[in-house]
């Protein structure tokens, strides 16, 4: 066991190391940084490029060339920086360019409070780009997780050509803990599959998945827009044509619901009440648990990974055994509307807070036991 | 102690959070506990308060911040009077002897050291006022060894500086061990 000692941003970085990325551009942010910080370290050494661009947009637009070329692409910001981006990530989703897309978050509207965490852009991440086309996004609770999921998301974009989020807060992303990055259970490195044979047509794919990929810049032409476009990559107002591509983006990620679902649980003998929570406040939840079960009262917690696409059936699942289901979520409550689609309302009690501090364990007991 | 559970505090530019990150560091990489720092602060670079978190465990940490620290530095009177009503009963409570009134309204052990001064008399720069708080906070509570700290710092500042910042470690280190309580 090596322990080492490192703030979730550190990990993050650590994490795109190990998934191969090779390419990262960004533009200064409190709390998101460091992620940039570490980045310049680690990846010029390692021939990868990392580009400060002029601003969020311009850094944004070179994550989407770089990945248009084959680079595994890496952007790290706050809820600012998102909303500067959010014209060109439109452009990644309708056009199935791969990258991951850190948000560290904190506590807005706008540009809110600089160095106060809160899960600000939970909706926003899903709902901040044109066409409402379902997205990614990751939830890490601490540095471990910041690794892990970091290779994750590489993963997923890889596969599905799509942008992923990483919804970080910055009390993970600027807290420095002891971490051994050894006892990580990594997956499998996922690489974008390349398209083989002649007659390419840059997205020609197969129903509910995504096309097959070539680099700009190689043999063979590959044409790219923002524009609504057909399998050849040319503009089209056929409307069969339209509702077909339309409908591929969507179900590439929602008919994928199950394999993208990750989680953690703490199922505990006789409990009759599960806490439902992601990020930073699960460490809360996991602490009042703890200290709720050596009082004799057994509560259950389960911390999704996942927070897009919902993962519906795994919160059905898990949910059916108890009578209550306590939802905690670090804003006033965006989370819970995804959950209220699945549970019965009767279950279900809420506690949000958003006033730049953490949730306390004691208060979640509080909810708990009287909520 | 199985869990010890620390804030400084103070002003920004001070270095209470590189005090707290060094202190968390030599925890884990030299004495192999857990260990988490966090912080709070204002927007601006210096001045305002500044608060940093650090919890010591020899088991796993979930929750990152301290309600209720056994062990509270604070090097500003805007710090102490914010702060000094969480100390945990019976706690101990460092301060700057310059820059602090105690008011010893709070059941705590006040250390009153001339942290400030001692560093401006022997050593002359004020950039090495945390690492002399660091040692008198050792020699005090015996938290961890003088050692591990050392060796933090000579991986963390540059080498020229090595030899001041450990001379306001000794310095913190003696007044620490002497009022030790």
């Amino acid at each position: 066991m090596a322990l080492s000692f490192m703030e979730g941003n550190e990990a993050i970085a650590r994490g795109a190391i190990a998934a191969g990325c090779n390419f990262f551009a960004g533009y200064p942010i409190t709390p998101a940084t460091t992620v940039f910080a570490n980045m310049l370290k680690m990846l010029p050494p390692k021939g990868g490029v990392c580009i400060q661009g002029e601003d969020e947009i311009a850094s944004m637009g070179y994550c989407i060339g770089a990945s248009m070329a084959g680079k595994k692409a890496l952007t790290a910001t706050s809820g600012p920086g998102i909303s500067l981006y959010s014209e060109q990530i439109s452009f990644a989703i309708g056009s199935e360019i791969p990258m991951v897309i850190v948000d560290v978050q904190r506590l807005g509207p706008s540009t809110g409070s600089a160095t106060r965490g809160a899960d600000s852009d939970i909706q926003f991440l899903q709902w901040g780009s044109t066409s409402g086309v379902p997205v990614i996004v990751l939830a890490p609770s601490d540095a471990l997780d910041c690794y892990v999921l970091t290779v994750h998301a590489f993963n997923f974009s890889e596969k599905y050509r799509c942008p992923v989020f990483i919804a970080s807060n910055k009390e993970i992303g600027m807290t420095k803990e002891s971490v051994d990055l050894d006892t990580a259970v990594l997956p499998p490195i996922v690489n974008r599959t390349f398209y083989s044979g002649d007659g390419f047509l840059p997205f020609e794919a197969e129903p509910a998945a995504a096309p097959p990929f070539l680099p700009i810049g190689g043999n063979t032409l590959v044409r790219q827009t923002s524009s609504t476009h057909g399998p050849d990559g040319f503009i089209t107002i056929d409307p069969e044509v339209i509702a077909a591509n339309q409908q591929r983006l969507r179900d590439k990620i929602l008919m994928a619901e199950e394999s993208l679902t990750l989680y953690e649980e703490t199922v505990r003998e006789d409990a009759d009440t599960l806490v439902i929570s992601y990020g930073v406040t699960s460490r809360a939840v996991e602490d009042s648990c703890q200290q709720l079960a050596e009082s004799g009262t057994p509560v259950s917690t389960l911390s999704l990974k996942t927070l897009w696409p919902v993962p519906q059936k795994l919160i059905l699942e898990k949910t059916k055994a108890y009578k209550k289901i306590v939802v905690i979520e670090m804003n006033l409550g965006q989370y819970i509307e995804e959950i209220r689609k699945v549970v019965p309302s009767s279950n279900l009690v809420f506690y949000g807070q958003m006033n730049g501090l953490l949730i306390s364990p004691d208060k979640i007991m509080e909810v708990i036991t009287h909520g | 102690m199985e869990r010890s559970r620390l804030v400084f505090s103070g002003s920004g530019g001070q270095g209470v959070i590189t005090a707290a990150i060094i202190l968390a560091k030599a925890a884990v990489i030299y004495e192999g506990k857990n260990a988490i720092q966090s912080q709070s602060y204002g927007a601006a670079a210096r001045g305002g308060a500044t608060r940093s978190d650090v919890i010591i465990s020899e088991s796993d940490i979930f929750f990152p911040k301290v309600n209720q620290p056994n062990i509270l530095v604070t090097l500003t009177q805007e710090a102490y009077n914010k702060f000094s009503g969480i100390i945990r009963p019976g706690g101990l409570l460092l301060v700057d002897g310059k820059y602090v009134k105690p008011q010893k309204k709070v059941d705590a052990k006040h250390i009153s050291l001339p942290l400030y001064d001692t560093v401006m008399k022997e050593i002359g720069k004020p950039i090495v006022f945390n690492i002399c708080m660091l040692g008198a906070l050792i020699g005090l509570s015996e938290l961890l060894e003088p050692e591990s700290i050392i060796r933090v710092l000579e991986t963390t500042i540059p080498e020229d500086f090595m030899e001041m910042n450990k001379k306001a470690l000794d310095l913190g280190l003696a007044m620490g061990t002497e009022n030790r309580v």
